[in-house]
């Protein structure tokens, strides 16, 4: 015969993660450092948003890069080719980042001094999307040569971001994307979700987007 | 396959809970939300597999209840499965989630124990 012993609360099972990602967040906001998550399936863009963001902010606003890869450093080399302070973190088996290597990183690696914190997660539209990293924003790339019924196969990870970016914009004349409507799915599920279309090729959404992460460390530092 | 690493915490959450109690956890009851990345079976799988590591916890069934996804409308509030086949939206007036009021759900709701075995002469 068994006993039935109740949860004393209704436990988060993932509460580990998100204590960690917590205490991240307290560092991040002691040592002023705004950090922005961006996430993606594979081949979305991430690292060439990258290459032009953080390219364009770094002068005034000291900047370091997280990459996460299960495996090698293809894209810490690419960043590190334009002077970005690039770290790869490899994930093994893992097909995310959480907050325990993210703050592994933090004690392992001199960052004094700057001001954002850019992670490029694993591409990957699932998994991500379950384990807070302690970032002050999370960002969800889309690219115009996937499909545009992206939010609707993976609802989770468009209900939980705060920014989702459109890139490859310049390809818009040849593909069949349709803007509107993958915006429109996305606010069905999230309305307040911040909406950006860019193409790093042309600059096109450019100035747009980097207002908005400019604005993010505006925010982060009043709080 | 993150349904490893949440059947490695869960399994974390269990230990601790009954580390001194001297009882022996025989299943532990989640809920799993519909908008929550989580396959119920690839869970088990990961549960089943991992806790054959540790003796405190060998015998623990995984019970995983699903939990169906509701949500409130922003538009007149109305109360909805937000479902694939309307974007999402409200069906009756095609406003898009104000609230999801379940369905996002990760969590262990309760546990059965192994009672003492009473002898009778």
């Amino acid at each position: 015969m068994h006993e039935v012993a109740d949860a004393h609360l209704m436990e988060a099972i993932l509460k580990s993660n998100d204590d960690l990602a917590a205490h991240n967040r307290e560092h991040f906001d002691e040592i002023g450092l705004t950090v922005i998550n961006l996430m993606s399936a594979p081949g979305a863009g991430k690292t060439t948003l990258l290459e032009s963001t953080v390219s364009a902010v770094q002068d005034r606003h000291p900047s370091v890069v997280v990459e996460g890869d299960m495996v090698g450093h293809l894209d810490v080399e690419r960043l590190s080719k334009l002077n970005i302070d690039a770290h790869q973190i490899t994930t093994g088996r893992a097909c995310h980042l959480d907050a325990r290597m993210i703050a592994r990183f933090l004690h392992q690696t001199p960052i004094a001094g700057k001001e954002f914190l850019f992670i490029e997660n694993v591409g990957n539209l699932v998994c991500p999307a379950e384990f807070p990293l302690g970032e002050h924003k999370r960002v969800v790339l889309l690219s115009v040569t996937e499909g545009d019924d992206k939010p609707l196969k993976y609802p989770v990870i468009f209900l939980r971001c705060d920014a989702l970016v459109f890139t490859k914009c310049d390809l818009l004349p040849y593909v069949s994307f349709d803007v509107e409507k993958a915006s429109t799915y996305a606010r069905n599920l999230n309305p307040d979700l911040k909406i950006f279309a860019v193409s790093s090729k042309d600059s096109t959404g450019m100035d747009a987007w980097l207002d908005w992460i400019l604005s993010q460390r505006a925010t982060a530092m009043v709080q | 396959m993150h349904e490893a690493a949440i059947a490695e915490s869960l399994l974390e959450i269990i230990k601790e809970r009954f580390a001194l109690s001297g009882q022996t956890v025989v299943a532990a009851c989640i809920s799993v939300g519909e908008f929550r990345n989580v396959d119920a079976e690839s869970l088990t799988f990961a549960f089943d597999a991992l806790k054959q590591s540790e003796s405190s916890v060998a015998q623990c069934e995984l019970r995983v209840e699903s939990v169906l996804a509701r949500a409130s409308c922003r538009g007149e509030g109305h109360e909805y499965r937000p479902l694939l086949d309307t974007g999402f939206a409200c069906p009756t007036c095609c406003a898009g989630i104000g609230k999801l009021l379940c369905g996002d759900e990760l969590e262990v709701v309760g546990y059965e124990v192994a009672s003492e075995e009473v002898e009778v002469s």
